[in-house]
């Protein structure tokens, strides 16, 4: 079955504006996703009728793993390592003693050997 | 560089002939830590090519610095990562340094092993799925993981490699062996984590119990995300389970009871069986209603950190996207509407499908970073003071990415182009200068930055009375730009308090400006008070016997206290920060002093005395002691660019004309009050020693011969301007020449309010070492501020002056009103009898025609010695859209709602070009969409083409008209025929079909996350449309085709077979 839609005349500036926000609204839902622990492993069910397969969410069960979760499709560890929201500086680490090895020329590192990054991460 | 040299590290200079070394000055030059060039004369240049003196590989052999001891720990350290766990990630996604640590001896990073690893896919759909083993262990190239050496396996939509795993990088900070005490392995209890009733004390951080922040995907892409919530959990170092907390999915465990970290209890989570289902394997999954995730983010979750009150955007800039969006119209196209980074990844004009950083570059450790590329990144501004990854800045839309005659965004959103008002206005006219020379070089526009214009914050935002949302502010979003008090915390338990109602601004009609280069830009100033050591001895060099308050081995230079330490010792003081009832004054400002003193010298059990070497407490009768620690409160002030929050452009500056800009108390003059709204503060900065009390600068700035003494003293009373703004405050285009400007310090005692000319032009540039007197467009000699402003109030007369000067003489010459007058009033222009007579009648609409000394001006500009032709001033720009209904049949929405009237539409008179009239657009109660009239639903009888029309008029009587043409549509499915035929040769494969002829784009979806566009759909498919894969794998194809109406037609492998390709 084809899907058509029909999106209509858009003919103003502001109708194709409008047209624009809403296709970008457009939500879409992850559903029946397999929740992984930080091993990858898959968050087992209780088995509450003994079967050998487990069939009710437990009281607790290991906090997901975005990084295993989300990363059995998408690539978790390029967006990670591309994306300065999580870097935060981290991939502008200039050593453990920036100063002494001269990596750095901030004057916020001097005497500060625990000063690493000049993104967010390191500046402690 | 050869070898490294310990004197000349931290010195870096300008490769100007880029030939890698240093050649003593002679081209090359040393930089300044702001990137200028250490030359004689104004202007100095920038750097390029920076590169340090000396430097020794980086060292990342000897692993986190080690403070020996947790009583090292707290003296030195406010915030370690554990600590920026719980506190800064209440908005950092995670990831990078707080999941992964760089491993000892990373420096060759490309020598990697591939990961052992097993998959199951049932590949051939037979019901049982196969295995596929990675190789593990073999030698691979870290750099490339594009290669297949680690072994492929298949999955839902495609293929996939097996990883290389580096050798030498870093490794997630779980499983990480950490020794010593360093700042990934303790943090301070910020938020009595431990539940002991008191904070302050240095706890080991154990991964094994909180889990680590990895990179929440949700926190940005789950509509819903809840912030608030995550924040809940990581406070209490639940990092792992932080992630199913702020997605809904669960709450935190306290797996003892006790309400503090136990084993287990940061990575449990107790899950939401609404939420969660249970497959057939027995596995837990998101339920069937399952989480809205978003391709592109939410402008919500974007907000939650960046734009809502208190937040970090609302601070800097008094950004505000709260209520309903109101207060700026570009809310409408969401924040990834401006921040798309596909614009910056579509570079070379190709549809690229990503920009990845070069992904060698993401793992070289070396220090640098390099790459101007976006990796997956909201696209940037270039916001000075801004410290996130820099290099790309200036990848966003901008506004003349959509709004300009020659856009360069892939989706403008039909934004309308200014450059004819503009032109009207003269702002395109060659009158202004760059430098500070007197030529007249650039234009306005060119000169001025868009915010300063159009940002001016207008709108407070309704009250709960109209149906706002309060949030206990006096003011909704109209409040900002906010004092940070840093003498102590604010009321959740932060390290400075930005949030109290006493150190909120109003950022209506209240900014400043400050020079980005040499263009001026829309500034907010942002000031933070802090608590400091004024011990600037810079001779001791660490000297004991004076007071190191950050134990960083040096008394001199900016020892700012600790912020966890001014905590500690104002919640023993049982004080809160100064703002906290709206005053402060000397008793209050003695009081933290003393607590503060009296906590950095007797509080042994964390060993500060030892530390910082000498008593500041009254115990030892020190506090008197001028000569040694030095408690004082500094202020220092940081312009930050204001760019959003857009005001209409009927009410941007300069709609009123030149004076609207040029006059006394405008943009670059006026009162300007540093202070926040409803904050009183003063003190009496004098002490019996006559250095300055309670309050004393933030730095130093400018180093000449002050003294004239023919040499120029460095040190602590050396020659030097004091500033309390960030030294980077610079005048047009003089980078290196710092402007000093006080913000509380002088006469008053107080915060002061300054001129907004402080922030641009130095008091007096001509003193020793400035950069002289500067030349205006008019041939004025200012030597500094005074002389700039007033020359600047006065351009107009100037221009006109000038105009005289060139043979019009007066206006009335030209244009008298036939009695020696002038006459170009808007209720009715004429001239009678002159030179340049000519007659004026109004339009078709009856609208009288207007000669305003802007539109004519600007029609022809203000240097160029023409004849000025007629222009008009419009202040009502009708819009009008035509919709074509998807549900009944040539019914179409005729929408003039959209219309622009700068004095308020008050009328919409229609013509419909024939059909019925069916009433007005309503939502399911019966309630008009849009202000009565401005919006029709007509029913046509045919689907030829009609132009409907809209005269709009406002509350003045002007009226301006517009009409659209449109083909009403009958509603039906219109399907296309297509039948795809794929050949496969190899990894490349050619996509073939006969489309129907109306079709006039297609977009092919590959399967690989590119595509391909064709806008000539019909004869690329019959040729053949080629695509090579990088990879192996099943690739399922999406083809979209457009027909010219805008009808869409999907075709997947459902529909067609040959729309699924596998790759061998």
């Amino acid at each position: 079955m084809k899907k058509s839609y029909k999106s209509g005349l858009i003919v103003s500036v502001i109708a194709a504006a409008a047209f624009m926000v809403s296709a970008s609204a457009q939500a879409f839902t992850h559903d029946r996703v397999t929740l992984r622990d930080a091993s990858g492993a898959a968050l087992a069910a209780v088995d509450t009728d003994a079967d050998g397969i487990g069939d009710a969410v437990p009281a607790t069960a290991p906090a997901y793993s975005a990084k295993e979760t989300c990363g059995a499709c998408h690539a978790y560890d390029a967006i990670e390592r591309h994306s300065f929201h999580a870097q935060l500086g981290a991939n502008e680490h200039k050593g453990w003693n920036a100063w002494a090895m001269g990596n750095w020329n901030s004057i916020a590192t001097k005497g500060k050997p625990w000063v690493q990054s000049p993104g967010h991460a390191g500046k402690w | 560089m050869s070898s490294f040299n310990a004197a000349d590290k931290g010195k870096y200079y300008s490769d100007n002939d880029n030939d890698g070394s240093y050649d003593g000055g002679t081209v090359d030059k040393m930089c300044n830590p702001f990137g200028v060039q250490m030359v004689p004369g104004w202007p100095k240049p920038g750097c390029v090519n920076v590169k340090p003196l000396t430097q020794a590989p980086v060292d990342f052999a000897a692993g986190p610095f080690d403070f020996g001891s947790t009583t090292a720990f707290a003296a030195k350290v406010d915030n370690s990562v554990a600590g920026q766990m719980r506190d800064c990630a209440e908005c950092h996604v995670g990831g990078g340094m707080m999941e992964y640590i760089p491993v000892s001896g990373s420096t060759d990073l490309s020598a990697g092993t591939c990961e052992t690893r097993t998959e199951f896919f049932d590949s051939d759909k037979d019901g049982v799925a196969e295995q596929y083993d990675s190789n593990g262990g073999v030698a691979c190239d870290a750099s490339d993981q594009g290669t297949q050496i680690c072994g492929t396996y298949p999955y839902t939509y495609g293929t996939k490699n097996f990883q290389c795993i580096p050798a030498n990088s870093r490794q997630e900070l779980r499983s990480a062996t950490l020794t010593g005490v360093n700042t990934f392995n303790y943090f301070i209890d910020q938020y009595d984590e431990n539940n002991d009733g008191s904070i302050g004390e240095v706890i080991a951080q154990d991964y094994n119990d909180t889990g680590v922040l990895e990179m929440d995907c949700l926190m940005c892409h789950l509509d819903g995300y809840s912030w608030e919530d995550r924040k809940e959990a990581i406070r209490k170092g639940r990092f792992d389970a932080s992630r199913a907390q702020g997605a809904g999915i669960g709450v935190v465990v306290d797996a003892s009871g006790d309400g503090m970290i136990g084993a287990g209890d940061g990575n449990v989570v107790s899950y939401d069986a609404a939420a969660i289902s249970v497959n057939s394997s027995g596995e837990l999954t998101l339920g069937a209603t399952g989480l809205n995730v978003h391709g592109s983010t939410p402008s919500e979750n974007c907000n939650s950190c960046h734009g809502d009150l208190h937040q970090v955007d609302w601070k800097k800039r008094g950004d505000s996207w709260t209520g309903d969006y109101g207060n700026d119209v570009h809310a409408a196209i969401g924040c990834i509407g401006c921040h798309d980074p596909s614009v910056k990844w579509a570079a070379d004009g190709t549809d690229a499908d990503h920009g990845w950083r070069d992904y060698m570059e993401s793992l070289n450790l070396d220090g640098k970073g390099s790459s101007a590329v976006l990796g997956h990144d909201p696209a940037k501004g270039n916001a000075p003071y801004s410290s996130l990854w820099n290099k790309t800045d200036n990848s966003i839309v901008g506004c003349a990415g959509c709004h300009s005659g020659a856009p360069t965004a892939a989706e403008t959103f039909d934004a309308a182009d200014p450059t004819a008002k503009h032109e009207a206005l003269g702002l395109t006219s060659i009158i202004a200068q760059d430098g500070r020379d007197g030529v007249r070089d650039i234009s306005h526009i060119e000169l001025l930055d868009c915010s300063v214009c159009h940002v001016r914050k207008l709108g407070r935002g309704p009250s709960a009375v109209e149906g706002g949302t309060t949030h206990g502010s006096l003011y909704e979003w109209g409040t900002g730009g906010a004092m940070v008090d840093s003498t102590g915390t604010d009321a959740d338990g932060r390290l400075t308090d930005h949030e109290n109602l006493y150190v909120e601004r109003t950022m209506e009609d209240n900014l400043c400006y400050s020079w980005q280069g040499s263009k001026l830009t829309a500034r907010n100033a942002l000031v933070t008070m802090f608590w400091r050591d004024k011990d600037d001895n810079f001779a001791n060099g660490g000297d004991p016997a004076y007071f190191d308050v950050n134990a960083d081995g040096q008394t001199g230079a900016m020892d700012a206290v600790n912020p966890s330490h001014v905590r500690d010792a104002m919640a023993a003081a049982n004080l809160d920060v100064l703002t906290h009832d709206g005053i402060i004054d000397d008793a209050e400002i003695a009081a933290q002093q003393t607590a503060l003193a009296n906590y950095l010298a007797d509080n042994d059990a964390d060993g500060y005395s030892d530390i910082l070497g000498t008593c500041m407490s009254t115990s030892c009768g020190n506090v008197a002691d001028w000569t040694k620690g030095k408690l004082k409160l500094s202020f220092m002030g940081v312009t930050f660019k204001v760019n959003h929050n857009i005001s209409p452009a009927g009410t941007a500056l300069g709609k009123g004309g030149c004076l609207d800009c040029h006059g006394a108390g405008t943009v670059y003059s006026g009162s300007y009050d540093l202070k926040p709204r409803d904050l009183d503060a003063s003190w009496d900065n004098t002490s019996p020693t006559g250095e300055n009390k309670w309050v004393v600068p933030f730095t130093k700035v400018n180093n000449a011969d002050y003294d004239g003494d023919g040499v120029v003293e460095g040190g602590d009373k050396g020659d030097w301007q004091f500033s309390d703004f960030h030294p980077t405050l610079f005048a047009k285009g003089l980078k290196g020449r710092s402007i000093a400007v006080t913000a509380a310090k002088g006469g008053a005692d107080t915060i002061r309010t300054i001129d907004r000319s402080e922030l641009l032009y130095e008091g007096d540039s001509t003193v020793t070492g400035g950069p002289g007197a500067r030349t205006m467009v008019d041939g004025t000699v200012a030597t500094g501020r005074a002389a700039i402003v007033a020359a600047l109030d006065n351009v107009t007369d100037a221009m006109h002056n000038r105009h005289v000067a060139a043979g019009y003489g007066k206006c009335s010459t030209c244009h008298d009103n036939g009695a020696g007058g002038l006459n170009l009033s808007k209720a009715g222009v004429s001239d009678l009898g002159s030179l340049y007579a000519f007659t004026v009648v109004d339009d078709g609409l009856g609208n009288p025609l207007t000669c305003s000394a802007n539109a004519c001006h600007g029609d022809n500009g203000f240097s160029d010695d023409v004849a000025w032709e007629l222009a008009s001033e419009v202040s009502v720009t009708p819009y009008l859209s035509a919709l074509a209904d998807q549900d009944y049949d040539m019914v179409v929405e005729l929408n003039a709602s959209r219309s622009n009237c700068d004095n308020g539409c008050v009328s919409y008179s229609w013509d419909t070009s024939g059909g019925t009239v069916l009433g007005e657009p309503t939502d399911e109660f019966g309630a008009l969409l849009y202000p009565a009239g401005s919006a029709l639903v007509v029913q046509y009888g045919d689907t030829s083409q009609h132009t409907a029309s809209i005269t709009v008029t406002d509350a003045s009587g002007e009226m301006r008209a517009t009409s659209v043409s449109f083909t009403p549509q009958i509603v039906t499915d219109p399907v296309t025929g297509a039948d795809f035929t794929s050949a496969v040769a190899g990894n490349d494969v050619t996509l073939s079909a006969t489309v129907d002829a109306s079709a006039y784009r297609a977009y092919i979806y590959w399967g690989d996350r590119s595509r391909t566009i064709s806008n000539d759909p019909v004869a690329d498919l019959a040729a053949g449309i080629a695509h090579t894969y990088n990879r192996v794998g099943d690739y399922r194809i999406r083809v979209m085709v457009l027909d010219s109406l805008h009808n869409r037609t999907d075709y997947t492998f459902n529909e067609d077979g040959d729309l699924e390709v596998t790759i061998n």
